[in-house]
């Protein structure tokens, strides 16, 4: 097929169904109606306020076609070694051969999944409001991703890798799924790179539906470093049982336009939610986080650190909504949007929201726009560290609080290995 | 005995406001001259003058710190080139490691130098060796710069980070204040223990008590934006028994008796 | 708790205290809208030509929108053919000469009300302008005011009497084509309160402006105009309250505020319209578009605003920072009891140099309210030097209420500094229990909670608007404990 703006994809006829099921066919051509009928969202959309899609859809892009990806490169590329386990996805399909999989769990490729059982309960219902249209895009369109189940009690001690790679002006869909059993355990480490180059620039729309057990945890660190004209639009949605937890650390440090849309629904009591992120947007990069955090009932935790730092014409855009439902006492929710804002022609929009219907709750956030202190700055320079120097040690300071909040060690260390390579070779004056 | 830091009429605003009124100062190597002042009289705008804070303007005189016009040097530059300011209020850096933090400045000032980066095994000996003298613990080497410090523990931070940096002119703003006797020996111990053939001090206090333990070859009395008077370490007991206006009485006689 | 819920039961029984209604006479237009409304509207007062082609083209231009849904309101459909766009005291005809000619009955209703109209009111040293209906019905301390060349009169009066400056303002800060409700107001508003302070002029006493529906099916569509000259200060209050009816009432006012070069007006709101009952039946529907602009440099408006009344509450006073060190300044206390739902904020848009803003808001659910805040902080590319600091916290009594915050904040140039900060509690039971130990009622304990909770906004008022607004609210809050 050949390239395509992404605007024609939306009226574009569905592939054929290579599988017959008939669940899935249904899913499809349900998802493409309510494509057809409500579009991408549109402008004017409150959700979609701040980004809009007009770059985005004159973007001509390609279906996937075989790439053939040096291991050695991809390695170095998220700094693995040979025997870490991962999963490797190239344009949104799976690469047996540059995957490593633990062989005492369920884990497998989407695809190869879909021929096995019924999966048909992870993908529905779909979701109905008018600006769902990235998700009818996806389900319409799907072809592969990440499928990880652990039974009860599984506990993986070795954190496993999701990599996805994007090569060229490619559109991908992947779609992941993770069900963790009760008192089960995951250490997810999520690598979104590119290999286009600075010419090229796929646009990844990727959907992730976790479940989280009875007394489970998952700790997820999410690492978007894609190339300079690479575009993501990510939906996650997670459902937590009772005693759940699931912590979440985003860094976000490349791309040219991404979106992302983090839900949780906190479904049993004493689940526990933390979702924090660094974005970092210069040249004119967009970022775009949406989280939804629901409280549906009694005596959840949830917690939010996020930190934005805009630079050269980057837009950091956060919304934070915090739903506590009638019912839901004993929520205990604070959230934190920080950002720094270092050039006249960035911008930054932060809205934090909360919607309380308890009265037994603690709710909390706070938002701020600011500069690098220059009392700091002067500091350092007494004691001989240079301006750009200076600045790079505050920013990169700015972003330690939300490394700090990493629980697992390893994880901690590769996500502050990450921050200092890039503020390392960022170029600054 | 060459000067170290020659101060020349110097005038100097903040925010428009002049501060700094004709300042003469020269110190020599080897040499700790103490600064003293009543409140106001610009004490701790000479020590940010000479290390260079934006928004202090230089609107005449010089400053020549080893022979070197220090007024054309950005701020880092004067540091590389040995001028140390222990702050009055040492900044807090959250998200900054100690360690992190002191070899990033250490490796800046070998840079310029033209030395090779200091290792970080010998980086961490040479700190181990410094903590020593300032009675330091090392877990101080592993919070962020000066955050959720004591005030004492800031103080004698910066010393430390003196030691370790090893400048030629090191100012110490109102080191004493803030803190109690046990911290200000601990302090005063530091300083002595930097005390060197090759290195001035500029002490900046307001009370005579600092120097007691950190005896200065010469006192000046800062008042009004200048040097009114100068003298030896007696100079400040006598500030002590009679108090700064004693100096402005004693201004007034010698102007009715002339 | 069982003792304590029968207490409750008896006190959300308690009455809406300003709900009488007054028995007098009033002509006026019979329910519904079409372009000979407008003309109708602008005959009655005898408007010059310009005044009726504006509200025309904003009529014409009304027929393009359609309501706002955005709010998170539950809003019954309102039928605007339903609603009388004019009303006035039949006395209009004749117009009193002096106060002393005003129908006593509707004297009396201010006195039930609590406005100092009448000339004893002197010693709270409070001008008033009152507007009855759709039209105003006598301005106090008028001579005073003109000694001093300040300009307070009804709006209509204003038209004819100062049309230079109103035709130079009108519709300057809020135009005609801002929204849905401003745009209707346009077309059809009857009265409301003009007033000018002239260079330099301190205006010597608090202005006010006491707002009353009183007859059925009667909408309120008033539109005040201040104007503040260079180096000019003015104190501004406006108090509303309306009848006890069954069927929701509209009420969509306009003000615009005008800041000259370091001028400085402060708006104060005590707004009490009829809430409705405790099953959520009739009141205030109110939408209400204000607005200042602090045109030059150095003005600074202030907007204080507790909101006790309505049915429905959308309301945003903002404050447009266009001068070079300009300020503004918003302080909310909302309170929704019952089935009363607000959504009220501001928005500071800063587009000058070193401006200045500040948010402090106090929302109160109880019952089976709904409570939003909603602000935007706005920093413009050449707003260099800004400053903002918003802090918005919301206190839930009982379970059924809810208490929503929706603060944007967009900045564009990297010199502003801005801080939002929100919290979200309930009354703490410590507290409540501390006062009960030292003997204190359950409800003058809340009351007292509640007070302090709003001490910051109330300090902001002037003395005898603070005394009756932690009046209102203590009436306004019985029943609600939970």
């Amino acid at each position: 097929m050949a390239a395509l703006a992404l605007a024609e994809y939306v009226n574009a006829e569905l592939a054929a169904e290579t599988q017959s099921l008939s669940w899935l066919h249904d899913l499809r051509t349900q998802a493409q109606q309510s494509l057809q009928a409500h579009g991408l969202p549109a402008e004017g959309s409150e959700n979609w306020r701040y980004s809009s899609l007009r770059s985005l859809l004159r973007k001509p892009l390609s279906v996937s076609t075989d790439v053939i990806v040096d291991e050695q490169q991809l390695l170095s590329l998220v700094a693995l070694e040979k025997n870490d386990f991962r999963m490797v996805f190239v344009n949104g399909l799976y690469q047996a051969q540059l995957s490593l999989v633990p062989v005492d769990i369920q884990i497998s490729s989407l695809a190869t999944e879909l021929k096995q059982q019924n999966l048909s309960a992870y993908f529905t219902p779909l979701p109905e409001a008018v600006d769902a249209g990235f998700s009818w895009l996806n389900a319409s369109r799907f072809e592969d991703g990440l499928y990880i189940k652990l039974e009860d009690n599984q506990v993986v001690e070795q954190t496993i890798h999701l990599i996805q790679l994007s090569v060229g002006d490619v559109l991908s869909h992947g779609r992941h799924i993770i069900d963790l059993g009760a008192d089960s355990s995951l250490s997810l480490n999520e690598h979104f790179v590119d290999l286009s180059g600075v010419a090229a620039g796929g646009l990844l729309n990727t959907q992730m539906h976790i479940l989280v057990g009875k007394n489970a945890r998952m700790d997820w660190t999410r690492t978007q470093a894609l190339g300079s004209k690479s575009m993501l639009v990510d939906r996650v949605d997670c459902q937590l049982s009772k005693g759940a937890q699931l912590h979440c650390t985003h860094l976000d440090v490349g791309g040219l336009w991404i979106r992302h849309d983090f839900n949780v629904e906190l479904q049993g009591e004493h689940g526990f939610i933390q979702v924090d992120g660094v974005v970092l947007v210069r040249g004119r990069q967009h970022t775009d986080f949406h989280t939804r955090i629901d409280h549906q009932v009694e005596n959840c935790t949830s917690r939010e650190n996020f930190k934005c730092i805009a630079d050269g014409r980057g837009r950091g855009v956060y919304n934070g909504k915090i739903l506590v439902q009638p019912g839901a006492d004993g929520s205990d929710s604070a959230q934190k949007s920080a950002n720094l804002l270092l050039s006249p022609h960035a911008e930054i929009d932060t809205k934090p929201d909360l919607e309380i219907l308890a009265d037994d709750v603690i709710a909390s956030h706070g938002a701020t726009v600011g500069q690098l202190d220059e009392d700091a700055l002067y500091y350092l320079r007494t004691r001989g560290i240079d301006v750009p120097l200076g600045r790079k040690m505050l920013m990169r300071a700015f972003c330690q609080e939300v490394i700090d909040r990493v629980k697992a060690p390893v994880a901690r260390e590769q996500l502050a290995g990450k921050l200092d390579q890039v503020f390392t070779q960022m170029e600054i004056t | 005995m060459s000067a170290i830091l020659e101060i020349k009429d110097l005038y100097a605003s903040v925010e428009g406001t002049e501060i700094l009124k004709g300042l003469n100062l020269t110190l020599n190597t080897g040499e700790i001259h103490a600064i003293m002042g009543p409140n106001g009289a610009g004490k701790s705008t000479l020590g940010n003058v000479i290390a260079g804070r934006d928004g202090y303007t230089v609107t005449a005189g010089e400053v020549l710190f080893k022979g070197k016009d220090l007024l054309q040097l950005d701020t880092e530059e004067r540091a590389c080139e040995g001028v140390f300011l222990a702050f009055q209020y040492p900044v807090e850096i959250p998200g900054v490691n100690n360690t992190y933090f002191l070899r990033a400045a250490l490796n800046a000032q070998r840079a310029y130098r033209g030395e090779a980066p200091m290792d970080a095994a010998a980086f961490l000996r040479l700190v181990r060796e410094k903590l020593k003298i300032l009675d330091l613990k090392d877990d101080l080497l592993k919070r962020a710069v000066n955050v959720g410090f004591s005030g004492g523990e800031k103080k004698r931070n910066e010393i430390f980070q003196m030691a370790v940096l090893e400048p030629t002119l090191a100012i110490l703003d109102e080191t004493d204040s803030g803190l109690d006797i046990d911290a200000l020996r601990a302090v005063a111990a530091g300083v002595n223990a930097l005390r060197d053939a090759g290195r001035a001090m500029l002490v900046i206090t307001h009370y005579q008590r600092l120097l007691d333990y950190i005896v200065p070859d010469v006192v000046h009395v800062l008042a009004d934006g200048k040097i009114v008077r100068s003298g030896g370490a007696e100079l400040a007991l006598q500030l002590e028994e009679k108090g700064y206006t004693w100096l402005q009485q004693e201004d007034q006689q010698v102007l009715e008796s002339s | 708790m069982s003792k304590q819920a029968s207490q409750i039961d008896q006190l959300v029984a308690a009455k809406y205290k300003y709900g009488f209604v007054t028995d007098i006479e009033t002509e006026g237009l019979p329910p519904g809208l079409d372009e000979s409304t407008v003309r109708a509207i602008s005959a009655f007062k005898q408007e010059p030509e310009w005044l009726l082609e504006w509200r025309l083209a904003a009529f014409q231009h009304w027929l393009t929108l359609t309501p706002p849904n955005w709010a998170k309101l539950d809003i019954l459909p309102i039928d605007f053919q339903a609603v009388s766009y004019y009303a006035a005291p039949i006395q209009d005809k004749d117009r009193p000469q002096s106060l002393d000619e005003v129908d006593p009955k509707l004297l009396e209703t201010y006195e039930k009300l609590g406005v100092p109209l009448h000339e004893r009111a002197r010693l709270a040293g409070v001008a008033v302008d009152a507007v009855f209906d759709s039209v105003s019905v006598g301005t106090t301390f008028k001579k005073e005011l003109a000694e001093v060349g300040v300009i307070f009169c009804s709006f209509s009066e204003a038209v004819q009497e100062h049309p230079e400056l109103v035709r130079q303002y009108l519709g300057s800060v809020v135009p005609v084509s801002d929204n849905f409700f401003a745009c209707l107001n346009s077309a059809v508003f009857s009265d409301g309160s003009f007033c000018y302070i002239p260079k330099g002029v301190r205006c010597p006493m608090e202005l006010s402006t006491y707002f009353r529906i009183n007859a059925a099916e009667t909408g309120q569509f008033e539109r005040t105009l201040i104007i503040a000259e260079e180096g000019s200060q003015v104190s501004y209050l406006e108090g509303c309250t309306a009848p006890m009816r069954d069927e929701n009432q509209l009420h969509a006012a306009v003000v615009e505020l005008i800041a000259l070069k370091d001028s400085y007006i402060k708006y104060s709101t005590v707004q009490n319209w009829y809430p409705g009952d405790e099953n959520g039946v009739g009141g205030i529907y109110n939408f209400v578009t204000k607005r200042a602009d602090c045109r030059e440099d150095g003005a600074k408006v202030s907007w204080t605003q507790v909101e006790t009344g309505s049915a429905l509450t959308w309301k945003y006073p903002s404050c447009v920072l266009r001068g070079d060190n300009t300020t503004g300044e918003f302080y909310s206390v909302a309170l929704t009891n019952n089935y009363q739902q607000a959504d009220t904020g501001t928005k500071m848009i800063h587009l000058g140099k070193n401006t200045r803003s500040k948010i402090i808001t106090k929302g109160i659910s109880a019952g089976h309210g709904q409570n939003t805040y909603r602000g935007l902080v706005h920093v413009g590319k050449n707003a260099t030097a800004a400053r903002n600091y918003s802090q918005c916290d919301s206190m839930l009594i009982g379970k059924t209420c809810g208490a929503h915050t929706f603060p944007y904040i967009e900045v564009k140039n990297p010199t502003a500094q801005v801080e939002h900060e929100a919290t979200t509690s309930k009354i703490g039971e410590d507290q409540l229990f501390y006062c009960l130990q030292r003997g204190i009622s359950e409800e003058d304990a809340i009351s007292m909670i509640v007070d302090g909770f709003c001490k910051e906004v109330f300090r902001e008022l002037p003395m005898e608007f603070a005394v009756e607004a932690k009046a209102l609210l203590e009436i306004s809050l019985e029943g609600a404990v939970g």
